[in-house]
């Protein structure tokens, strides 16, 4: 028995002649803060694009819980099986999406109301909405506007809002920080925190801003071209002078 | 003769003309819309499966009625004829989608088109071989004397064309704004992706796009057939001018579409009335109004561009 909630097998995607993945292993355990920090073009979102089975691997495969939800059976001619997007999502996996992905022409309590998808509940969505407005109470303000309009900052939190409404095991986590001020990047990991301490929400961050990213896990992935060529607690890779170097600008 | 000098009687008759053009525009235009919102393609069988629901419609209402009555009964039995057009339509958009669009909704963008006219073409010739080329007429369920409202006379046909297109598209309104389904349907239409991602099965919401689409179509068909005639090509013009009324008020909106086909309908009536144009060039009106709208405004008239910010 292990407690893994999430484990990557010699997961490869390739695009054509592109090898995106080339065979990563990764696993999270349950309530578990983990980074993964690279470069651009390093293979971080297609990662997470595999998890929640809007990518399918060519070869490996995804575990969640110890069941296969992306993978690839030799038993079928290795042909792919990825469980569809929406079935991941009803398991209890969130994905808030590099750039945000709000629906811009929607208002941010619609936008609420679409993470409440899968839940039927009306007084429960409501109740919902309302933790959300208390998490953020910008949103609160803006509940009538449309999502278009509203700030990066309150798009990103709106997001992650969304992501949480449906009350995911393990919530995945792409770029949060990505073109926003310092002082509202400190806030989102702030919240990103109090997510993990508070309701015990596993998270899978992937961030560009590595020292951000590695001072509120508890352990970290480095992902180089589609390899992982380092993991290691994060704050050991905080320290480490190879990442030091590479990522953390020092 | 011109606007200002014609009598206001007249004036209010043509009104209701166009906007009974409109409304049977409006509701084949929003199919047309609702599709490309969510699958940014143009269904150009969807004038085909207007076609073949007003046929549905047709066949059943005759084979309840052995055709040629009017009265308690084939009111009700042509209520039955709609709903039973209404699913025939819906089943078939719904079974093109899978055989015709879905294998390549991740081709180039041209191959759906190509697939859609291809559907089109065989539709079209397979009406023709089994019901005969020959225009048939759907009988009026009601007597269709019309009525004299002062100087206007307005037919009952009229009547029900305006009133049932009202409702429909108030209702899909409705739909579209307030219900979870509907919800969905516009989340799925701005971002496929992040929609499966909210848990919304995104080819339900395709299906269900066509579904609803195709249903409307089918209503205009019946429409059309009592209106005018019905034979295997009457989607094709049809289609193209509800194709241009969802291009004019925006296309993958769907106010817009409404509009638009009112629009197309009121142009169209009044054109010929007003500016003289001679009823055999009637149809130049709608593809010059494309022409004026791509030209100056070619995001449609209701379309509004809220970019997303990154």
């Amino acid at each position: 028995m292990n407690n893994n909630i999430l484990e990557l097998k010699n997961a490869h995607v390739r695009y054509g002649n592109i090898e995106a993945l080339k065979g990563v292993d990764l696993h999270i355990a349950e309530a578990e803060i983990v980074a993964l920090i690279g470069a651009n073009g390093a293979g971080k979102s297609t990662l997470l694009k595999s998890i929640v089975g809007l990518e399918p691997l060519n070869e490996g495969e995804v575990t969640y819980n110890s069941e296969i939800l992306n993978g690839v059976y030799p038993e079928r001619d290795k042909k792919n099986i990825s469980t569809p997007t929406d079935v991941i999502v009803k398991k209890g996996i969130s994905l808030v999406p590099e750039g945000r992905g709000i629906f811009p022409e929607m208002t941010v309590k619609e936008n609420l109301e679409m993470g409440a998808f899968l839940i039927k509940d009306k007084k429960l969505i409501e109740q919902r909405i309302e933790e959300k407005y208390e998490m953020f109470e910008i949103l609160k303000d803006r509940r009538k506007q449309l999502a278009g309009s509203l700030s990066g900052g309150e798009q990103q939190m709106l997001a992650i809002a969304r992501a949480l409404m449906n009350s995911p095991k393990l919530l995945l986590l792409d770029e949060p920080a990505l073109g926003l001020a310092p002082i509202i990047i400190q806030n989102i990991f702030q919240i990103i925190t109090r997510i993990n301490k508070e309701s015990g929400v596993t998270i899978l961050l992937v961030e560009q801003n590595a020292r951000m990213a590695l001072k509120i896990s508890d352990r970290g992935y480095v992902l180089e071209t589609g390899n992982i060529v380092m993991v290691d607690k994060s704050s050991n890779l905080l320290e480490n002078p190879k990442v030091k170097a590479a990522y953390l600008g020092e | 003769m011109n606007l200002f000098n014609l009598p206001h009687t007249e004036l209010l008759q043509h009104l209701i003309n166009g906007l009974t053009l409109g409304a049977i525009y409006s509701l084949i235009a929003l199919g047309y819309t609702m599709v490309y919102g969510i699958l940014k393609f143009i269904n150009f069988a969807h004038g085909e499966i207007l076609m073949l629901g007003a046929y549905a419609g047709y066949f059943l209402y005759y084979f309840l009625c052995e055709g040629s009555q009017t009265g308690g009964f084939a009111i009700i039995a042509f209520v039955i004829s709609l709903i039973f057009a209404m699913l025939i339509s819906s089943f078939l958009g719904v079974i093109i989608e899978r055989i015709a669009y879905r294998p390549l909704r991740k081709a180039p963008r041209l191959a759906p088109l190509l697939s859609a006219i291809g559907v089109s073409i065989i539709l079209m010739n397979l009406a023709a071989l089994f019901f005969g080329t020959k225009s048939r007429k759907f009988d009026y369920p009601f007597d269709n004397t019309a009525l004299q409202l002062g100087n206007i006379s307005v037919t009952p046909n009229q009547i029900m064309i305006l009133i049932v297109g009202i409702i429909l598209m108030a209702s899909l309104k409705l739909f579209i704004d307030k219900t979870r389904l509907g919800k969905a349907m516009r989340a799925t239409s701005q971002n496929q992706a992040v929609a499966s991602l909210m848990g919304i099965n995104v080819n339900f919401i395709i299906s269900l796009t066509f579904a609803i689409g195709s249903a409307l179509a089918a209503v205009a068909g019946i429409f059309m057939s009592m209106e005018f005639k019905l034979y295997p090509t009457m989607g094709q013009m049809a289609g193209l001018k509800a194709f241009i009324a969802a291009v004019v008020g925006g296309i993958g909106n769907i106010s817009g579409a409404m509009l638009g086909g009112i629009l197309l309908g009121l142009l169209e009536t009044f054109g010929v009335v007003i500016i003289g144009i001679p009823q055999g060039l009637k149809d130049t009106i709608a593809f010059s109004v494309l022409i004026i709208i791509l030209l100056f405004r070619p995001s449609g008239l209701l379309m509004k561009n809220i970019r997303e910010k990154v």
